[in-house]
């Protein structure tokens, strides 16, 4: 594994776009990007490749949500532990619809938590036990969101498919 | 074993999420099933075409400054 620099190269971006979708906002997902890999810097957690990466994604989505919890009333946070809902409102889904593909629409309408177990899997490259470890949800329970998910984006691209 | 509860194994077999016995289990069981076998296929599909469009995601992001780590970490 090589040092810092690799591994900003390497993950920085993914991880910059998965605390994005937390933060709903870009500049502060860079910033908690860079504040995650001065921790790593600092700390140098130990484990191969995998470790370190669901190490990076666990520490940027703590840092994320703590920043939630800074800018939101308490009893949001309070109330709902995981991740807020960022499905599209009916107006942001009609401009997205303009520039996205049917498949990153029908990924943004899913339900959060089977978005982030699908984002976690297929654009951060995690087995399903290191989801468990970045979510905190069970691995049945990660195996459930993400067949779910699958489930769901196939049935619409079929659904889009047979309507064309 | 419930319907939902074997297309779960189903997508995590076909995702490579299983090992050992359970993923021999299933590859039996998936090889004696044409109707399994369309199921592995089309996961894939799918998985493959998420994880591409997904990347592009990642692609579009601008390009991290690492030496913005060097710096800040030098820092006192």
């Amino acid at each position: 594994m090589g040092g810092v620099d690799e591994l900003v190269a390497r993950y920085g971006r993914a991880l910059t776009v998965y605390t994005a979708r937390i933060t709903r906002d870009p500049e502060r997902a860079r910033d908690i990007m860079q504040d995650t890999f001065l921790r790593f810097h600092r700390i140098q957690p130990a484990g191969g490749e995998s470790d370190l990466r669901a190490w990076l994604y666990t520490v940027c989505r703590n840092l994320a949500l703590d920043q939630l919890r800074k800018d939101r009333p308490m009893h949001v946070v309070e109330a709902s532990p995981d991740l807020p809902d960022t499905r599209p409102s009916a107006s942001e889904a009609l401009e997205a619809s303009e520039a996205k593909t049917s498949m990153m629409r029908f990924l943004a309408a899913l339900p959060e938590p089977q978005q982030e177990v699908i984002r976690l899997k297929f654009q951060g490259s995690l087995s399903y036990k290191e989801i468990s470890g970045v979510t905190k949800l069970s691995v049945s329970h990660v195996g459930v969101l993400i067949h779910q998910g699958i489930k769901a984006l196939r049935a619409q691209m079929a659904e889009e498919g047979g309507a064309r | 074993m419930s319907d939902e509860e074997t297309m779960i194994e189903v997508t995590a077999y076909a995702l490579g999420e299983l090992e050992g016995a359970d993923e021999a289990r299933v590859a039996a069981r998936v090889a004696a099933d044409p109707a399994l076998l369309r199921e592995v296929e089309e996961i894939r599909r799918t998985a493959a075409l998420l994880e591409g469009e997904l990347a592009e995601e990642v692609a579009a992001e601008p390009e991290v400054e690492a030496p913005v780590v060097r710096r800040r970490s030098l820092a006192p």
